[in-house]
């Protein structure tokens, strides 16, 4: 729908030039010549389309609209979704024009398959903890009670980021993780800890913060990793200078505070 | 037992070419799925794919939880489709409404709702776990539960219209010559539903083959005890496509098989 | 005390209320005649136990089955009944042999006995060779048979046959009654027929209830009620006049008398039943001239005025009677034991297959 949408936008835009991106502009609620943007100019209006890891949810909605209050003609789209999800998205031809990851990974696929316009810029980094329900109810104590059978332990599934950093972390540790579920993504893990039908599991440190109902036990610096997100533009973009614009927001003074603000380390 | 054949000459009608037309389209968007499915085939490494660990485990947790759900179904979905099809009680439309939301409700919410219900802090789960330690999340039990969650329905719905539909004069007569009420139920009112509830059974089994959703909500994501072949599909596709696709070819050819046996034996014999 | 006593009344609605009173021995066939709507298939399903009575009770052999004062309620699978349904109600799934063991089995008798049983209705019924066929593999006739031997396999306190021959086209209406008629007396409880069809009633009763409206209007034997209708509906339909005769080339001769009745159309020779509407009959005063092909001179019997229709029962080669207006009546001058001339065209004749 959204993308139907945009495409019949777009084909206006083509049709009427500087008026359509006028008229689509004022679609998207800012005002168009009316002195409110000192640079009413046609490379920082329009839409720009976002994918961005599930893990980026809370912080890249905060992002998009500082930025849409930075550049009143922009109006910024975003996917979430787990990264490999967005990956095979972008590599099947999805109209996006940003992807933020949340491994080098699925940023290495998507530039292997020759998606990329821009070289990736590594914008934030982030750390593992473990999670539990509130009050921490099954008594865990350390990344060693991964390995306890008599707890429900819940992982994120390999094919996600946060699966297979979990999986590292676990490696360094030396523990076997006695699993009872592997999650789709690093949401359906954090409900299934908040409503304490699972009485641990390894996330972002920054998810912590973000969900209620969860608490945070440390995972030493020895052992844990350092989790790189990397941003770039696609060749798919439709305003390749608006896409940039983004990406530069994101590595500004003003996208790094959002980013810290929230709990990830600056690169 | 067609009228045309048997008696007189056969008179071929030419069949109205604009239905022919739509009627072939809407087939060609059924074969193409399935024609990138195969094109997608990694064939050389076919073999190998279908008899990894991850395959043969999905494959058995697949039949097991689908023909448990569907002999579920049977025991408790059949007396429920005769109650709401004969037993005019209060609050009835709002027990057949209930019993036919998951046919329409997303799986993945059904699965949220069982793990409300029957998870280890759930409304009912909560206090058997307390009591018992029983636990049916991330548990086979758990996969059962929320296939048959979500294919029940489908029997209930065939079963009872074929319990409405049935002459009940049939079972008037079978009682006036000494039959109980179970008796005329076993003998006569099973028996002239037996075409539909076949079919329903198979529409049962073949949903809950298919059940990904409120499996993946309610009971987890574990290969050798949770992960069934639509789980290990969703997780292949990220990770390990070709054998994602091995998988998707083994579901395809098992529910062809029961489809293509069984629809025309007991679906076309009303 | 053996047989069927009930006392009906049940309250469809508020402005219909059946309310019958009906007796049968063992061994008696009693015809419940009635128009549609008149509360046959009501009275029938109080009797199977389908529907509760609002008052009155119903006994049979002498146990309670109904009583709505004493709050008794038999239901259907205990009062031993045997019930022929109107299209026969055969089970499409259960074999020829399996439905007739139906009735045995339910009560209790061990299967491979109840299967003896089930053998020996079939002979009795010249089914013999049927017992492996399904249902829809039987012709109308086999059916009829297979329904009642069902029905009687189950050792009934009382048979029950609801419009059991309705559903028929003529030729086979007439053969299937008589195959009734013999097989009937193969059942030594009381028996009960419900139709609309008056020749079926005349035909196959030892006794007659008329149902109008809820209420029995008449009761009596097939010549009491033929002879003496108590109401217009039973002159209109049970008062047919029915004669068994021989047939040939239209030529009907009364069976019992040389009188010829001549029919206008009939492919049929041989045995018949010549039926001749009591408002078909034309009287007069004079011999009548012109196109009626049976005319005879005739003696007034009896003058019944039923209202708006004055029956006249007419003695003569053969007893018939006759419905006129009352008018009529007086402008004849009939009176018991006169004479009048009367006219019957062909094309009034029914002829339908003995």
């Amino acid at each position: 729908m959204v993308v139907s949408l945009r495409l019949l936008v777009e084909e206006w835009k083509v049709r009427l030039g500087w008026w359509g991106v006028c008229a689509s502009a004022l679609l998207s609620l800012a005002a168009c010549g009316s002195g409110a943007s000192p640079e009413p100019s046609g490379q920082f209006a329009g839409e720009v389309v976002v994918f961005a890891a599930s893990s980026l949810t809370n912080t890249f909605t905060l992002m998009a609209e500082a930025f849409e209050d930075e550049y009143p003609g922009a109006d910024v789209q975003l996917n979430l979704a787990g990264s490999s999800t967005l990956r095979e998205q972008i590599l099947a031809g999805a109209p996006a024009d940003v992807f933020a990851s949340a491994n080098e990974e699925n940023m290495k696929r998507v530039d292997e398959g020759g998606e990329l316009g821009s070289d990736p810029a590594t914008f934030a980094t982030n750390t593992l903890s473990l999670a539990v329900p509130a009050g921490n109810p099954g008594g865990v104590s350390g990344v060693e009670d991964l390995g306890n059978s008599n707890l429900l332990v819940g992982l994120c599934n390999e094919s996600a980021p946060c699966g297979q950093f979990a999986e590292q972390m676990l490696a360094t540790a030396g523990v076997e993780a006695s699993v009872d579920t592997n999650e789709a993504d690093v949401r359906a893990l954090l409900t299934k800890i908040g409503a304490d039908e699972l009485d641990v599991g390894v996330v972002y440190v920054t998810d912590i913060e973000a969900t209620a109902g969860v608490d945070g036990i440390e995972i030493p610096a020895d052992v844990n990793i350092v989790a790189t997100y990397p941003i770039a533009t696609l060749t798919a973009a439709q305003n390749q200078e608006l896409a940039e614009l983004f990406v530069d927001f994101v590595l500004s003074t003003e996208g790094q505070g959002i980013m810290t603000a929230a709990g990830f380390g600056s690169p | 037992m067609s009228s045309a054949s048997g008696r007189g000459r056969s008179v071929r009608t030419r069949p109205p070419t604009i239905l022919v037309a739509l009627a072939a389209l809407g087939a060609v968007f059924f074969l193409i799925p399935l024609a990138g499915l195969l094109k997608q085939t990694p064939w050389s490494d076919l073999p190998e794919l279908l008899t990894s660990d991850v395959v043969l485990d999905a494959l058995r947790l697949s039949l097991i939880s689908s023909i448990a759900a569907a002999l579920i179904s049977l025991i408790f979905g059949v007396p429920l489709a005769w109650l709401l099809a004969r037993v005019d009680f209060p609050g009835r439309r709002f027990v057949r409404a209930v019993v036919t939301l998951p046919m329409v409700l997303p799986p993945v919410v059904g699965g949220a709702a069982l793990l409300f219900a029957l998870g280890r802090r759930g409304l009912v789960g909560g206090p058997i776990y307390d009591s018992t330690g029983f636990l049916l999340p991330f548990s086979l039990w758990g996969v059962i539960v929320a296939n048959t969650f979500v294919a029940m329905p489908f029997l209930v719905v065939t079963v009872e219209a074929a319990f409405a539909s049935i002459d009940q004069r049939y079972e008037a007569a079978a009682a006036s010559l000494g039959a109980s009420r179970l008796t005329v139920f076993r003998r006569v009112t099973l028996p002239m539903i037996g075409p539909s509830l076949a079919g329903g059974l198979v529409l049962t089994w073949a949903r809950a083959l298919g059940e990904f959703g409120a499996t993946a909500t309610f009971a987890g994501n574990l290969q050798g005890r949770t992960q069934t072949l639509p789980l290990a599909v969703f997780v292949g596709l990220e990770s390990d496509r070709g054998a994602a696709i091995a998988i998707s070819l083994v579901l395809v050819a098992i529910s062809m098989l029961v489809l293509v046996g069984l629809r025309d034996r007991w679906w076309g014999q009303r | 005390m053996s047989g069927l006593e009930a006392h009906i009344v049940v309250r469809r609605d508020e402005h219909f209320e059946v309310e019958v009173e009906l007796k049968i021995e063992p061994g008696q066939t009693v015809v419940l005649l009635g128009p549609n709507g008149a509360g046959k298939s009501t009275l029938v399903e109080c009797l199977a136990g389908i529907v509760a009575l609002d008052a009155g009770q119903i006994r049979l052999d002498g146990v309670p089955l109904d009583d709505s004062e004493r709050g008794v309620f038999v239901p259907s699978e205990d009062r031993h009944l045997g019930i022929v349904f109107q299209d026969y109600l055969l089970f499409d799934h259960l074999s020829v042999t399996d439905n007739v063991s139906f009735g045995p089995i339910s009560r209790g008798v061990d299967r491979r006995a109840a299967h003896r049983l089930a053998q020996d209705w079939l002979e009795a019924f010249d089914l013999d060779e049927m017992g492996d066929r399904r249902p829809p593999e039987l012709s109308g006739g086999q059916a009829q048979r297979v329904a009642l031997a069902r029905a009687l396999a189950a050792e009934p306190a009382l048979l029950l046959l609801d419009e059991p021959l309705s559903a028929l086209d003529t030729t086979t209406h007439a053969r299937l009654r008589r195959m009734l008629a013999t097989h009937l007396d193969r059942c030594a409880a009381p028996r009960l027929l419900i139709t609309h069809d008056p020749t079926d009633a005349f035909l196959l009763a030892d006794k007659i209830y008329v149902l109008e409206d809820g209420k029995v209007t008449q009761v009596g034997t097939p010549d009491e009620i033929r002879r003496h209708p108590a109401t217009s509906y039973v002159a209109d339909v049970a008062g047919t006049n029915l004669f068994s005769g021989i047939c040939d080339n239209g030529e009907i001769t009364i069976v019992g008398t040389e009188f010829v009745l001549h029919a206008a159309h009939t492919g049929t020779s041989g045995p018949v039943l010549a039926t001749v509407h009591p408002r078909a009959i034309a009287l007069h005063a004079n011999e009548p001239h012109g196109s009626p092909r049976n005319t005879w001179r005739a003696t007034v019997e009896a003058i019944d005025p039923l209202g708006d229709i004055t029956r006249v029962l007419l003695a003569g080669p053969i007893r018939i009677a006759a419905d006129i207006t009352p008018a009529a009546a007086t402008a004849l001058e009939l009176r018991v034991g006169g004479e009048t001339w009367v006219a019957v065209k062909a094309t009034e004749v029914d002829v339908s297959g003995a």
